[in-house]
């Protein structure tokens, strides 16, 4: 198994041992990883290689057949995806998970939605102003500029309802930040956008786990990557040395063959 | 208000001479009919004879049900009651099928729908099963014992007459009419129409309005006719609903506006007597079902001598100044015949 | 099995200058100098086509008013209120079910089912000589549990065992209407108090009867609770995108089922009232109201697939259709033609929301 640094202060994930089993498919076999403060780490693999299972877990929506998870030094049951959520882990969907009929400000609070004080809160109420104000605040330190949060969220291109499910994650006190494929819709450009999208986020110290096919990209973003293969981690690569290649070669099992 | 009233005296006069007119005509009915009853119990024959209604729990099929019994009672027949409890020739349908395996000796059929039946009307002639048609009919008349039938063109043409008069003759009569293509409802209207046309040349009379029987539709469509036409001075509602809705758009406008409507039932028949409608026509199902059980039982002994077909029954006119009289709330639908 | 060892140095922070503004030149469209034309246009697409469609009754107002003066007045009026409320009632809650992108096809009936069984309690409590007062409430109780089991029922079976809307509330019509049937006999419900005309017919202020108060009132509640409260802000949020819904941590079904009890709920109010005008209650008054309620909130903006509407919308829906209703009998137009106006407008409705949503620069 992959071999951790010992120095964990700075530890905020920590999971040993998961397993899941789905009848006689093992999709995860043993996984052991450790997420630290402010770094972008890489999950790469073969489709089946056990990803979106791991990820699953992570955000709650899998609940493991085996092994811990330890958030921020404690150990969690992550239940479901709000459970997980309150604890501050967030998830960048694939698809984005937005309400395009929806104004931007409220993608931006939908499930945490504010409300009025009093007994219009109560009731029901919901505190636009404030909620304008904090998407528009959350915007301006995620550096995403946007017309206007009141518009209609399917008024936007494809980058920047990317950005405004980044910035969903990334939003008020979230601790760690795993993104499924975010930029496998996108084009050139706009993949670059949501790559420095990426990078500001572990910039203010809050790690994230990228899942992606992009192997140059993980190359370019990531702080180091790692690589699943029938339901393991198998390798864990600095992207400074490694090249695309070698990605590759881990991600076949052809590395594991020659090593053996 | 005077005038309302002097309109209403004009209806009840009218009436009057209409009623005196059915009941006449009715009891020369029912007066022919018992010297046949009187033969029966001396045949010793004991029949069970289905009768299936358009639907069992409306109260004009409870009141067909207990002229049938009345009948039954005289011969000594049994009636045995079935049907389904909406008009619907798919739920109908089964419940005549599965009569066939009690083997009855006649059925009387009111059939929801005019060919949807015919299939199963011809199981029971293929088992020598005599049928006969009542209050409704089908479309393909081979083979049937009797039909029995009441003259909606005849009940549309007294509604007419009587509001005719009631109104002076002047003025413009509109028409709420039901779900377009209702055979019923054309038949009820053209009646209408035709002694309108003839009678009281001097009265305009409006295409019909739909209500699709929906109470609240009919109410709106006559509080719109009442804003479009000033001299508007009269309604015939061709069923219940359509009449109720007519009655009360005119009762909360209080307007002098003389309302006609179709079918004795509840409902009706309390907006009659309180004068919320004028005129009401009456089918008289008492009979239909009276003499559909007469028929069979003259056809399972033989006497076809007895049996006119097709027998067409006229309508009786009631009016809320008759409406407490014997002679006419004896037609008034029963809610539920107590066997 | 091995593994490498690697760095663990992070990467440097980007450069605040390489942080890029994301498609400029698409948020700069709605700010470029318009044609006198295009800003009538936006004029039109205010409110999400509010104002078009305001200026839509109006017209239809105006031209009747023309063609018909007698349209234009307090008789008019009278009439033009009490037929729209059937239909305004039943869309509101209709309304709530299209934004979660459902629909609920069972409302006329649930309507006339909860209240035949209302007037049923009400006439059997009259005949055992109960107080009127206490047998009109105790009706009214009734109609409204009706009304909302059976929204309970279709939200329940929806969610749970994952069977769409269309079949779900296709068969609550069937079965309301059997049940109503079997319970009534088929038959209108008479025999009722008669104090509830007064409830029914009297007009407060001369203007407004008490089920076109009653009406207002609801379509206020209800469009400040679609607009300004969480539970509306979800509405959109579930027919928007279900599945994102759930991932935030809405309670989707849960939500979905409260909208089908609110629809439930509002058919019975809407049936109680029609209960009240006619001292009566009718088997056939629900007949053809499920379409007509989704017509006034299809006019209103509500959009099929989920995530669109408005109570202004539905209620301008319904005003147009009762207008149209009431208008052209008026005008003296045959009948015939309402429904063909009604069904042109509905399409025409939609076709212009579809314009206007295009030109507001919206993608899918």
């Amino acid at each position: 198994m992959t071999t951790i640094d010992p120095s964990t202060a700075d530890v905020v994930l920590r999971v040993t041992g998961v397993t899941k089993h789905y009848g006689h498919v093992q999709a995860l076999r043993g996984v052991d990883m450790e997420v630290r403060r402010g770094e972008v780490v890489g999950l790469v693999g073969d489709n089946g290689a056990g990803k979106s299972t791991l990820i699953g877990v992570l955000s709650g929506a899998t609940t493991p057949t085996e092994g811990a998870v330890e958030f921020e030094g404690e150990p969690v049951s992550l239940s479901s995806p709000s459970h997980a959520r309150d604890l501050g882990i967030e998830t960048v969907y694939q698809d984005l998970a937005l309400a395009l009929d929806l104004p931007i400000w409220a993608n931006l609070h939908l499930g945490r939605e504010q409300r009025r004080p009093g007994l219009l809160g109560a009731l029901g109420f919901l505190d636009k102003k404030a909620m304008i104000a904090s998407a528009e605040e959350e915007l301006r330190t995620t550096r995403i500029r946007i017309g206007s949060v009141d518009a209609r969220t399917s008024a936007l291109s494809g980058g920047q309802r990317q950005a405004i499910a980044v910035a969903r994650a990334t939003a008020r006190g979230s601790k760690l930040v795993l993104m499924d494929e975010p930029t496998a819709a996108l084009g050139v450009e706009q993949q670059h956008r949501v790559g420095e999208l990426v990078r500001h986020v572990a910039d203010r110290d809050v790690p994230v786990i990228l899942i992606s096919h992009n192997l140059p990209q993980v190359r370019e973003l990531c702080d180091r990557v790692l690589v699943m293969y029938r339901g393991r981690i198998v390798a864990e690569l600095d992207p400074a040395i490694e090249g695309v290649e070698s990605m590759i070669r881990w991600i076949t099992g052809a590395a594991l063959e020659s090593e053996r | 208000m005077l005038k309302k009233h002097n309109s209403r005296t004009a209806i009840g006069l009218a009436s009057s001479a209409f009623v005196l007119l059915a009941t006449v005509a009715c009891s020369g009915a029912t007066a022919t009919e018992p010297s046949e009853g009187a033969d029966a119990p001396a045949t010793g024959e004991d029949f069970t004879i289905a009768l299936v209604p358009g639907m069992t729990t409306h109260p004009a099929y409870q009141t067909m049900y207990c002229g049938a019994l009345q009948a039954a009672e005289e011969l000594g027949v049994t009636v045995d009651f079935q049907g389904a409890n909406a008009w619907d020739p798919a739920q109908q349908l089964p419940v005549v099928q599965s009569l066939l395996a009690t083997s009855p000796d006649a059925l009387l059929l009111v059939p929801s729908d005019s060919s949807a039946l015919r299939p199963a009307v011809d199981q029971f002639l293929s088992a020598d099963i005599p049928v006969i048609t009542v209050d409704t009919g089908l479309e393909d008349t081979s083979g049937l014992t009797a039909e029995i039938m009441s003259d909606n063109e005849q009940g549309g043409g007294a509604a007419a007459q009587a509001l005719g008069e009631a109104i002076g003759g002047e003025g413009t009569v509109a028409i709420i009419s039901g779900v377009p293509g209702a055979t019923t409802d054309i038949a009820r209207v053209d009646g209408f129409r035709a002694v309108m046309e003839e009678q009281f040349p001097n009265v305009t009379l409006l295409e019909p309005e739909y209500s699709r029987s929906v109470v609240a539709t009919a109410e709106s469509q006559v509080q719109s006719l009442m804003l479009a036409h000033d001299d508007l001075a009269g309604v015939f509602g061709v069923n219940g609903n359509s009449a109720t809705g007519a009655a009360n758009a005119v009762a909360n406008a209080g307007a002098d506006i003389v309302v006609a409507g179709y079918d004795a039932e509840p409902g009706t028949v309390e907006q009659l007597r309180s004068g919320n409608i004028n005129i009401l026509v009456v089918q008289d199902f008492i009979q239909e079902g009276q003499l559909a059980v007469q028929y069979a039982y003259a056809a399972l002994t033989g006497d076809e001598s007895a049996i006119e077909t097709p027998r067409v029954l006229e309508n009786i006119i009631a009016t809320t100044e008759n409406a407490d009289d014997p002679e006419v709330s004896k037609y008034f639908y029963i809610p539920e015949c107590q066997a | 099995m091995s593994a490498k060892r690697l760095l663990m140095g992070r990467k440097q922070p980007v450069e605040t200058t390489m942080m890029t503004t994301l498609d400029d030149a698409e948020l700069d469209r709605t700010r470029r100098p318009r044609t006198p034309l295009q800003g009538f246009g936006a004029f039109l697409g205010k409110g999400d086509g509010d104002v078009a469609r305001v200026l839509v009754l109006l017209l239809i107002v105006v031209v009747i008013g023309l063609v018909a003066p007698n349209f234009i007045s307090k008789a008019s009026w009278m009439a033009l209120s009490q037929t729209a409320t059937v239909v305004a009632l039943l869309a509101i809650g209709q309304t709530f079910v299209i934004i979660t992108g459902g629909i609920d096809l069972s409302v006329g009936a649930v309507m006339a089912c909860s209240a035949v069984i209302g007037a049923v309690v009400m006439r059997e409590l009259a005949a055992g000589g109960a107080d009127p007062s206490i047998a009109i409430l105790v009706g009214l109780v009734t109609s409204l549990g009706i009304g909302s089991l059976a929204g309970l029922i279709n939200g329940l079976i929806i969610t749970k065992l994952r069977i769409t809307p269309f079949i779900v509330t296709l068969g609550m019509l069937s079965v309301a209407t059997g049940s109503m049937n079997l319970i009534s006999g088929g038959a209108e419900i008479v025999g009722l108090p008669p104090q509830l005309g007064s409830i029914g017919n009297t007009p407060l202020g001369g203007w407004f009867t008490v089920p076109v108060l009653v009406t207002i009132l609801v379509a206020v509640v209800a469009g400040v609770a679609l607009s300004q409260t969480r539970f509306g802000l979800r509405t959109f949020a579930v027919g928007s995108n279900q599945g994102a819904a759930r991932r935030v941590g809405i309670g989707v079904d849960w939500h979905i089922v409260r909208v089908y009890v609110f629809a439930g709920f509002l058919a019975a109010v809407a049936g109680f009232l029609l209960t009240s005008r006619f001292v009566s209650a009718s088997t056939m008054a629900g007949t053809g109201m499920e379409l007509s309620s989704i017509a006034a909130a299809v006019i209103g903006g509500a959009s099929l697939m989920g995530g669109r509407g408005s109570i202004l919308g539905t209620m301008v829906g319904a005003l147009i259709m009762a207008a149209l209703q009431i208008g052209l009998i008026i005008a003296g137009v045959a009948s015939f033609w309402q429904t063909i106006a009604i069904g042109i407008i509905t399409v025409a409705a939609v076709y212009g929301d579809q314009i206007r949503i295009k030109y507001s620069g919206e993608r899918s």
